[in-house]
């Protein structure tokens, strides 16, 4: 059974002159657990407004979306609160870390909503998280000290402490030189695969995009796989 | 010049502005939390003075009239009161019979002389039995009052008020002071305490004299209904009161021709409805009113200071919520902090209050000469409390109400 699968979702917001603009339509796509997928579009093509839709923080205004083999549209937003809190975690472009909060603090953050037993121990499991990445010894650093590419290696440390089934990266090297995003984007691959979490990955870089199981292209709102991305 | 004024003024302000920020933020967090302390520290207060000063007058009107419930018994003829000697005397075997532990004669006798140091101290007397001291809360200020032994003593124990022990030159107790008393026969007594002195000033009295019925009757003249009263009561548990009444009437009745008459009735003060303080009430209504007005306002500038940082957090209760925050989470947790800030602002409140009402000048002003000073009413503390919570609460409903409509799209989007 696949993780979660897009049947038919389309996207659609009403401008401010009552146009109506369609960002997205027509997309079907299913990901199967710990499965490594990435999309590539250019920009406005409607990337993130999909990302939104898989993270379940935003709602098709066609089609469905089955998650865990329920469907959306059967899940009230405290479901999908919970839902999103346990099964998925997020990766973005600009890190969006709490700034001032420690990154010990910044990774702590999943786990507050995590129930009794890892709200206890939420400093050894997040501690045990960032030592995976690297930061075993930035514990204590805010974001204002840290630089890029670390900010998003306690990002990645806090999209993965709570076990998720889904990892959601929207640009994750966008923010980064290219040598540095490159080891960003292989920890998030080696992470994710080695606690069998499925990876989707937006980005606009091919050698990044080769790195997954299969590749998306994303065009004017319409998603179809990428030969180029396949054949690399 | 005055538009370079203006301009200057100007991006100083802003400079200033943003430079403290958080600074101001903070302090003004800081005033409408004092606002809310100061505010429960006069609500706390005025509660808390309003019970105490209620015990105090209470307290006066018990030693005038007794407290809940006392029964005054009286057997009169066409010409006034009855021999009080053989109303007591039937009266014993049914209170006796009916269990009351608590029952006195005061007898509103002759004036007695005391030998002082500087001449004779012509005091009045208040003779009564042991039990009066608790029926009518008498302040003892030093000392001891009466006790059932003192009626089987040789000598007579007395207690004299404040008035005429400084009169005798203040003499220490623990000495056994005693003194010389001059009426139709003389004795001498020892001082056994010091009585605050009740409704008797030092211009027109040289001071009273407590001493035991039996002892006054052995040293004052026969008595003489016309000179002297005497008040019968019965301290009895207010549920029986009536019954009591009844029962006792229709004892003593049956004991007395048909010319006497007979009364037993309730005179405390809750059995006509208890005296309030109005004008009391009138300066807690006041107080209540002006913290009411403050607690107002720095709710306002509550919420105003909370609203401003919610929507400085519109990104951080966004990420919150991306990792698994719900709704109702988020709601509470921005409720929470203005109520742990006004929760603490209230203690703080409270303990002002308590600390104030301890100062013995303010008890002195609120509750003047209370037997028994209550200890600050807990009841007023917790009404404290409840009024610094719940306005946190309020406070934090509306910018709780902002928080958990934001948009977690376009809060984590840039
Ligand atoms: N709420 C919205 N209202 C209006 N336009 C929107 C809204 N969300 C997205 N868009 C538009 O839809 C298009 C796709 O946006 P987005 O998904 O952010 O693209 P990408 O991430 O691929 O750059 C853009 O043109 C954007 O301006
Ligand atoms: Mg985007």
């Amino acid at each position: 059974m696949s993780l979660f699968r897009l049947e038919g979702v389309a996207r659609s917001v009403r401008l401010p002159d009552d146009s109506r603009l369609d960002i997205l339509a027509g997309v079907d796509l299913a990901v199967d657990a710990g499965e490594h997928v990435s999309i590539v579009g250019r920009s406005g093509s409607g990337k993130t407004t999909l990302l939104n839709l898989l993270g379940l923080l935003d709602e098709p205004t066609a089609g469905e979306i089955v998650w865990d083999g329920r469907p959306l549209s059967a899940l009230s937003s405290r479901d999908r609160d919970r839902a999103r809190g346990r099964d998925i975690g997020f990766v973005f472009q600009q890190f969006n870390l709490l700034s001032g909060r420690s990154a010990l603090e910044n990774t702590i953050v999943p786990l507050l909503y995590a129930g009794t037993d890892r709200f206890w121990k939420r400093r050894s499991i997040a501690t045990a998280m960032l030592e995976r990445v690297g930061l075993g010894e930035r514990l204590a650093s805010t974001p204002e000290h840290l630089s890029g590419g670390e900010q998003q290696r306690v990002a990645i440390a806090r999209a993965l402490v709570r076990g998720p089934k889904l990892i959601l990266a929207d640009e994750p090297t966008g923010a980064l030189d290219v040598e540095t995003g490159a080891r960003v984007m292989r920890l998030l691959d080696d992470v994710s695969r080695a606690t069998g979490a499925a990876l989707i990955t937006i980005t606009h870089d091919p050698a990044i995009a080769a790195l997954a199981d299969r590749c998306y292209r994303l065009d004017a709102g319409r998603l179809a796989p990428e030969r180029s991305g396949a054949a690399a | 010049m005055n538009r370079l004024r203006e301009s200057f003024t100007t991006v100083a302000a802003t400079v200033i502005e943003g430079w403290n920020e958080l600074r101001a933020q903070r302090t003004r967090v800081l005033m409408s939390l004092i606002g809310v302390g100061l505010a429960v520290a006069a609500i706390t207060g005025a509660v808390a003075a309003g019970s105490i000063a209620e015990q105090s007058i209470r307290e006066g009107e018990e030693r005038g009239s007794g407290r809940a419930a006392s029964l005054s018994v009286n057997a009169f003829d066409d010409n006034g009161p009855t021999d009080p000697v053989l109303l007591a005397e039937r009266l014993e075997p049914l209170v006796e019979r009916f269990g009351i532990d608590y029952h006195s004669r005061r007898v509103y006798g002759e004036p007695l002389a005391l030998e002082s140091p500087s001449g004779l101290l012509r005091t009045e007397s208040a003779a009564v039995d042991p039990a009066w001291g608790a029926m009518r809360r008498i302040p003892v200020e030093h000392g001891r009052w009466f006790t059932e032994r003192d009626e089987r003593m040789l000598a007579p124990a007395v207690l004299v008020d404040e008035i005429a022990w400084e009169n005798l030159g203040s003499p220490a107790l623990g000495e056994h002071p005693t003194v010389r008393i001059q009426g139709e026969r003389s004795a001498t007594a020892e001082i056994v305490g010091v009585v605050a002195s009740q409704n008797s000033s030092r211009e027109w009295s040289a001071g009273t004299v407590y001493l035991l019925v039996d002892d006054y009757l052995e040293l004052a003249p026969p008595l003489d209904p016309m000179i002297s009263s005497v008040e019968t009561s019965l301290w009895v548990p207010e549920a029986e009161a009536e019954a009591l009444a009844d029962a006792i009437r229709a004892e003593l009745r049956a004991q007395y021709p048909v010319t006497i008459s007979v009364q037993v009735e309730r005179n405390d003060p809750a059995a006509w409805g208890g005296g309030a303080a109005t004008g009391l009430l009138w300066l807690q209504l006041g107080l209540v009113g002006v913290a009411s007005i403050v607690l107002l306002l720095a709710a306002l500038s509550l919420v105003n200071i909370t609203m401003v940082t919610v929507r400085h957090r519109v990104r951080e209760i966004g990420i919150r919520r991306a990792f698994g925050a719900t709704g109702r989470r988020v709601f509470v947790g921005v409720v929470m902090e203005s109520v742990v800030g006004t929760a603490f602002a209230g203690v703080i409140g409270v303990a002002i209050a308590v600390l104030a009402l301890q100062n013995p000048w303010v008890r002195e002003l609120i509750g003047d000469g209370i037997v028994e000073p209550p200890p600050f009413p807990i009841g007023a503390a917790v009404v404290g409390l409840l009024v610094a919570v719940g306005v946190g609460a309020v406070a934090g409903v509306l910018p709780a109400l902002v928080a958990v409509r934001v948009r977690v799209i376009e809060a984590i989007r840039f």
